[in-house]
């Protein structure tokens, strides 16, 4: 693709969609805020009092969760060389949930729990999402196929539901709830305190992503490449497991795990620009995860009048053909 | 230079060693050994992604387990023998993967393109190189890192043997014109021979180097890869198999014809000589056998067989 080309997509596209997306959900709801109202600054003090209370938190959620996840799906398709990797499939926001279902149904055994309050959900999901992904990592060194990486992934994931299934067992009928309605996802359920936990992890997170966009190229060629390029190979791998699980634990403790955004935002990206270099992928990868979960949650909301759709139904129906597409494109 | 002292490499199953080895600016060195010799090890013993087990590797005579990462990555240069088509990369992005270096563009990247001869080629996708086109992007990736020396890994092994010729030539230009010190390790001995300015034999747990032809006169070579079934010609180069003869048969010809008629015997299990008075096969306008005439070495083989 010519420079130029990517350039508007960059600058003008992308940018533009999530900007459409943000009024969009700004003027859309039961309560009618029209789009002159909004750009005259023309409203009432309920109405701030809506965007404010309920809009903008959303809108910020949907931007953040939605480049933090697609940074994490680019950062481990990166790191194992292989375009099917993504939290949702490789078990990463399965271990979140485990560690998000220990915190939540566990608390009722042991009730000092309880006081770590959200903080304690986002460290949970951290250290489950850290936790099968170290052993994952640990897998990919012994196999090389992608397909059987995914396996393990999904074998991971179906081990880890069945701990949670466990706890759902013993756990009371209150934090089970609570425990389904999260999985579910959702960016309704953030309120403007999460966003002050949310916002600064996931800007941090980012921030290195670009920091580190050059040497993760090298990556591209290989772990032999990468030690004779004059990187430090473990410090790296490090910082992308690291700066992983941090974008996806944080995102799927707010949020939910959230299907294949992680997995197709990347692929779509690359198939749109033309390029695997990550010095322009990055801000792409942010911009359209950002505008496609603004766009995820605003079909989910007002597809069907008066009901709203659980977001994963939404990002699922997009992303699961995306790994149709890849494998059949590979097994030609 | 780089400087191996005595050092001893593998991994504790299997250690090789002690080995000594120079490698200098401006010599192309191809590095052969029977499977399994340790190429590999050795290539990446020098290369810092596998540790040494014992002795020393200096180079410009600093220990290079002294250099940074980077220091290392400005010296010495590396081509892998499978390379990755990964997509949506272009040639001209492999060459500017090197996370030390500043972009390389326009002036600076024709030279390099035209020096592997894949001007052509620079906008093109990875997965869209015919093997022997990547291999040569590969080089010229190594090539833009600008090092005083390139390891690489067996680079022509599965390619088909006119790229190979092709990839061989380039490596003697970089050594040659651009003063790289360039070590390489390859099955193809017999090209080896015929291109490399030293040989560098990995034989039973000891490297022994050398002008090609030293190697050849001196039996190193003979002595490392002979078997029962096959032998290295000392006048040719190459191997020859070592075929039981059960009957001689006698012919006369000159030139090409006298050297290919004597193999294609010796292939079918004759004991071939050179006979002036009365051979079997005569050669003149086609082949003589025992009053009958062919026109090629094939039929002529084909009667030869069907009479024992």
């Amino acid at each position: 693709m010519s420079s130029s080309l990517s350039r508007y997509i960059t600058w003008l596209v992308l940018p533009l969609l999530v900007i459409l997306g943000v009024l969009a959900h700004c003027c859309s709801g039961l309560y009618g805020i029209s789009l002159d109202q909004l750009l005259s600054g023309d409203i009432t003090e309920q109405q701030i009092l809506i965007l404010r209370e309920f809009r903008f938190p959303k809108i910020i959620v949907a931007i953040l969760g939605g480049s933090a996840i697609s940074i994490a799906g680019l950062l481990m398709q990166s790191y194992f060389r292989n375009p099917l990797a993504g939290p949702f499939v490789l078990g990463i926001s399965s271990g979140a949930s485990l560690g998000v279902a220990i915190f939540l149904m566990g608390s009722s055994l042991i009730p000092w729990l309880v006081h770590l309050g959200k903080l304690g959900l986002v460290g949970s999901a951290m250290l489950g999402s850290a936790f099968v992904l170290s052993i994952v990592m640990a897998s990919a060194k012994k196999i090389s196929s992608s397909s059987k990486l995914l396996v393990i992934g999904l074998m991971w994931a179906s081990l880890t539901s069945s701990i949670v299934g466990v706890l759902e067992f013993f756990a009371g009928a209150n934090e089970v709830k609570f425990f389904l309605i999260w999985s579910m996802g959702s960016l309704l359920n953030v309120s403007n305190a999460d966003i002050m936990v949310l916002a600064p992890s996931v800007l941090l997170g980012l921030a290195v992503a670009v920091i580190i966009s050059k040497k993760l190229d090298v990556l591209l060629l290989g772990k032999d490449y990468a030690l004779t390029l004059g990187i430090n190979y473990k410090l790296l791998s490090k910082t992308v497991l690291l700066i992983t699980c941090l974008l996806a634990g944080v995102t799927t403790a707010y949020i939910g795990p959230l299907a294949f955004v992680g997995l197709a935002i990347p692929h779509f990206c690359r198939n749109l620009l033309k390029t695997n270099l990550h010095r322009q992928l990055i801000i792409n990868v942010i911009l359209m995860g950002a505008a496609f979960l603004l766009w995820c949650q605003w079909l989910s909301e007002y597809l069907f009048s008066g009901v709203t759709l659980p977001i994963n139904i939404i990002t699922s129906i997009i992303g699961a053909p995306v790994v149709i597409r890849i494998l059949l494109k590979r097994s030609n | 230079m780089i400087q191996s002292k005595d050092i001893t490499i593998g991994y504790s199953s299997k250690k090789i060693g002690p080995i000594n080895h120079e490698l200098k600016e401006g010599a192309l060195q191809i590095l052969i050994g029977k499977n399994g010799a340790g190429k590999s090890t050795f290539l990446k013993s020098i290369l810092g992604i596998l540790p040494v087990i014992g002795g020393e590797i200096r180079l410009d005579n600093k220990k290079i387990v002294d250099l940074s990462a980077t220091e290392r990555a400005d010296q010495i240069a590396y081509v892998a023998s499978v390379n990755p088509h990964i997509s949506h990369i272009t040639v001209t992005d492999l060459l500017n993967i090197n996370p030390s270096n500043k972009a390389i563009t326009g002036e600076h990247l024709k030279p390099i393109a035209k020096q592997l001869g894949i001007e052509h080629l620079l906008n093109k996708y990875l997965d869209e190189l015919s093997d022997g086109e990547l291999q040569k992007a590969y080089i010229a990736r190594a090539f833009a890192q600008n090092t005083k020396y390139i390891l690489l890994d067996e680079p022509a092994s599965h390619l088909d043997i006119k790229a190979k010729l092709e990839i061989f030539l380039i490596l003697k230009e970089l050594a040659h014109h651009h003063n790289k010190g360039i070590l390489c390790s390859s099955h193809d001995l017999e090209l080896a021979v015929k291109i490399a300015d030293q040989l560098v034999l990995l034989r039973d747990d000891e490297i022994i180097s050398g002008a090609p032809e030293d190697l050849i006169l001196n039996g190193s070579i003979a002595k490392a890869f002979n078997s029962e079934k096959i032998g290295f010609n000392k006048k040719t180069g190459s191997f020859d198999l070592c075929l039981k003869h059960h009957k001689t048969i006698t012919f006369k010809a000159d030139g090409n014809e006298a050297y290919w008629l004597e193999k294609a015997l010796n292939r079918v299990g004759f004991n071939a000589k050179m006979e002036i008075h009365n051979p079997d096969i005569t050669v003149d306008n086609g082949y003589h056998y025992h009053g009958y005439h062919f026109t090629s070495i094939g039929e002529l083989l084909t009667l030869i067989k069907a009479n024992g």
